[in-house]
């Protein structure tokens, strides 16, 4: 994704007025949504006194120790699982391989529902280890890239000096510049998440992390520029990140190739072959067949069936249930449930949201929790002995009961019937994911592609791959909240009231990544093509679309599934969004504190297989192998 | 006296393609053969499998009467062949200084600090790249590049020396200055050099023998 040189190459630069429209198209999606929150800021800064607070220091402290402990985990596990899956003879290195990149599509609430069931751990422990379960593909994917890179005659050099050990000792230097980067980019997504510790915090110990501020900030009183001001050291901390991510990608040109590259053989691992494969059988089952096989179990309702802890069980037991009133409860929920504690719910929610509007009006600040932290949003704590929810438990036991013993043939019934309801009740949802994603990969790919093309042949590439980016580095309920506030207006009223802004929000947060897929693609792309394009009469409309794009197509195609998969899975800046209401991630957000197990895991299953189905389709018919990374 | 190298009936497979094909040599201690012929006849494959970078399907290869290669399996491994090999283009490590390479090769030799400190030293002189320790391979020219895959071909002190086209990518002047130099070098040593070119004129005046590999793989000379 580096550029390729200093300097531009004249006769392939882009079409001005094609970089123009790309350039506007980018800014009113992804740039004006920032502008205007930040203009709100500057019109009123006294809304950063709010960063002085000790509070905000300890969320702070608590999201970086996070960060670093997920990064940490992503790296530990990703440079060699990359290396390995992608180099070696461990068995099954190809399937692995494709496994391994599930855990960055599955949404991390979805990768929580299952390990929470899994392992006793909560709060910070069980947040890092989720998120760097569902982080390490990307050092994984940057590692495999890099090592399949290194032009064979360096390794057959290496080889003859000292074997494997030579080969991995060589090689070590060149791999670790790349797998930093994706640790970085593990780090800024960690430190980002919004929903993984709100779901942890739901069933254990509260964690409170930094990123949730933003959008407390913004609920109490809907107040734009403390929510800008909040999301400022979060801002901070993204761009430190991203500078080291920068001067890796610089020193990482070690590991690209020049001339004529030989490609290199996969390693013989002698008899290390078995238990590595091991080691990355062990990676792709804790962080792809764990979670998916666990919401299968629960979608034949494992735990009614077989016994065992089930999903909800663990929400409304293991740690007094501290769900956020996210003010999104859909009412309808209840449908889908047939416990009656959301009425419960919904009324301690309310009586605690009064009395802190009394608090406030009395000038008076909230009580701090036993974690030191004073509680920002109203809390829907649940009172397990109240007499509501003590008819919910004993409605749900009584409801596990009439399963149990079942066997097999229960749990058959049961997994068609939670996946038929599911889909029955959700097809709306799934339709409105579905089409949401299809639109913003469709507007995101060709502003991307021109874009990425002006980033290696234009001036000031270096400048604009950095403006292309900002709209990703900020928090997402930040760029949320700005995209109400830009598209809240009476002469826009008919794109704010309709789904239209769903898929807009999509295309705008998610156009940087498009872009840096294309630009790395570009970068790889021999300019002299174009050049030559050139010499022939062709134009740099007619260079792009007809020498450029059909040379990068792969690569194309792999920005659009992205794209896809990352619209299909966005949750943090869909929540605020009234339109997105209507998600699938959405209902699984809301099901997952009140809705039964197998439904909410039968959806749960419903969304990843729709995030997976454009790679899916690809990898069944395409024999073309998908370029993500140059 | 025991042949340096010995291939019996060698047949080298990639997929199902046959690039090698019953293929018998023997090269004496010292000696250094010119193995040409026109692109795709196996020349590079052939020095590949004697220096252990490619497993033959079938055949034996021999090196100082030591079986290296037998059908299918590698019994030596490439790093304890006593071979160094000077790769097309240098093939030289991007992140590595001049000295920090022939560090490398030097370490794995199991070589105390200050006898690499010397060694390097030593190797640097012999190829004329002293006061080029800390420049990075990227840096270094052509010819410079190549002499430096030399001192790291030397480094692990090898019995054979196996050149992969190694003057291709220099012009004329350099050409000749490293041809003197690997003559030099080889006698001083007492290497058996197998150097691979397309061009029969390239080193004609340092080969003690030319062996010519037609397209089919056949072996003359």
């Amino acid at each position: 994704m580096s550029r390729t040189n200093a300097t531009p190459h004249p006769a392939a630069r882009p079409s001005r007025a094609l970089f123009a429209l790309a350039l506007i198209a980018f800014a009113v999606l992804g740039l004006s949504p920032l502008a205007i929150m930040f203009q709100r800021l500057a019109a009123e800064p006294a809304a950063l006194e709010t960063l002085l607070t000790e509070r905000t220091l300890t969320l702070l402290g608590r999201t970086v120790a996070l960060g670093l402990g997920a990064s940490g985990i992503a790296l530990a596990l990703g440079l060699p699982f990359g290396f390995l899956v992608a180099r070696t003879n461990v068995f099954g290195a190809g399937a692995m391989r494709a496994l391994g990149i599930v855990p960055i599509l599955i949404p991390p609430i979805m990768m929580a529902m299952t390990w929470t069931m899994v392992l006793p751990l909560r709060g910070p422990v069980m947040c890092a280890l989720i998120l760097g379960l569902s982080t390490f593909p990307l050092v994984a994917l940057f590692t495999g890239r890099a090592a399949e890179r290194i032009d064979a005659r360096r390794e057959e050099a290496a080889a003859m000096v000292g074997g494997l050990g030579a080969i991995l000792r060589m090689e070590l230097p060149l791999l670790i510049v790349p797998a930093l980067g994706g640790a970085v980019l593990a780090f800024i997504v960690s430190i980002n998440e919004f929903a993984l510790p709100d779901y942890v915090s739901a069933v254990g110990k509260k964690f409170n992390v930094y990123a949730g501020e933003i959008f407390s900030n913004w609920q109490v009183d809907g107040n734009e520029p403390r929510a800008v001001a909040t999301a400022l050291p979060l801002i901070v901390l993204t761009l430190l990140a991203l500078i080291p991510l920068m001067a890796l990608r610089r020193r990482g040109r070690y590991s690209t190739v020049d001339g004529k590259f030989v490609a290199p053989q996969r390693l013989n691992l002698g008899r290390a072959r078995w238990p590595l494969t091991f080691f990355c059988l062990a990676v792709v089952t804790a962080a792809s067949l764990v979670p998916v096989g666990r919401l299968l179990y629960e979608s034949g309702g494992g735990p009614r069936v077989f016994g065992g802890v089930s999903i909800r069980r663990a929400a409304w037991t293991q740690g007094g249930g501290a769900a956020q009133n996210m003010g999104t409860v859909d009412p309808n929920a209840a449908t889908e449930t047939k416990t009656p504690a959301i009425d419960a719910q919904a009324r301690q929610g309310a009586v605690q949201a009064s009395q802190r509007a009394a608090l406030e009006a009395a000038g008076q600040a909230p009580v701090a929790g036993a974690d030191g932290l004073v509680p920002q949003m109203p809390m829907r704590q649940v009172d397990l002995n109240a007499p509501e929810v003590k008819a919910a438990l004993e409605a749900a036991q009584e409801d596990d009961r009439s399963d149990m013993g079942g066997g097999t043939d229960q749990f058959i019934a049961n997994f068609k019937q939670s996946f038929s309801r599911a889909f029955e009740l959700s097809r709306e949802s799934l339709l409105s994911s579905l089409v949401f994603a299809l639109i913003a990969a469709c507007i995101a790919l060709p502003i991307a592609l021109v874009l990425g093309h002006a980033i290696q042949r234009g001036r000031g590439g270096g400048f604009l791959e950095v403006v292309t980016l900002l709209p990703l580095i900020v928090p997402a309920t930040l760029f949320g909240i700005g995209t109400i506030v830009f598209w809240n207006h009476e002469w826009t009223a008919a794109i704010y009231d309709s789904g239209a802004l769903v898929a807009l929000l999509f295309a705008g947060r998610f156009v940087a990544v498009a872009t840096l897929i294309c630009s790395g693609a570009v970068a790889s792309f021999d300019p002299r093509l174009e050049e030559s394009a050139h010499l022939a009469g062709a134009g740099p409309l007619r260079r792009l679309f007809s020498v450029v794009s059909p040379g990068v197509w792969t690569s194309l195609v792999g920005a659009w599934i992205v794209v896809f998969a990352l619209s299909i899975r966005e949750l943090d800046a869909a929540v605020l969004v009234p339109a997105a209401n209507d998600t699938a991630m959405f209902r699984v957000f809301n099901a997952v504190h009140f809705g039964r197990d197998d439904f909410v895991s039968a959806l749960a299953l419903l969304v990843i297989f729709t995030i997976l189905l454009p790679g899916l389709l690809w990898s069944l018919f395409s024999k073309s192998r998908l370029r993500i990374l140059p | 006296m025991t042949s340096a190298i010995q291939c019996t009936h060698l047949a080298v497979r990639a997929g199902r393609a046959e690039i090698l094909k019953d293929i018998s040599l023997t090269i004496e201690p010292e000696e250094h053969v010119l193995l040409v012929g026109p692109s795709g006849a196996g020349k590079s494959t052939l020095l590949r499998a004697i220096a252990g970078l490619a497993v033959p399907a079938k055949g034996q290869i021999h090196l100082h009467g030591e079986l290296a290669s037998d059908a299918g399996q590698l019994v030596l491994g490439p790093d304890k062949r006593k071979i160094g090999f000077l790769f097309q283009g240098g093939a030289l490590w991007p992140h590595m200084s001049v000295a920090g390479t022939l560090h490398f090769v030097l370490k794995r030799k199991g070589l105390g600090r200050g006898d690499r400190k010397r060694r390097i030293a030593e190797l640097l002189e012999i190829v004329d790249l002293a006061g080029f320790e800390k420049r990075r391979a990227p840096t270094l020219s052509g010819g410079e590049a190549q002499r430096l895959g030399l001192a790291r071909a030397l480094a692990a002190e090898p019995k054979i020396l196996a050149l992969d086209e190694p003057l291709g990518p220099l012009d004329a002047p350099r050409r000749e200055a490293l041809l003197d130099q690997l003559q030099a070098l080889t006698r001083r040593f007492g290497l058996t050099t197998v150097h691979v070119t397309h061009d029969p004129g390239e080193a004609g005046r340092v080969a003690t023998r030319t062996i010519t590999m037609s397209e089919t793989g056949a072996l003359e000379g």
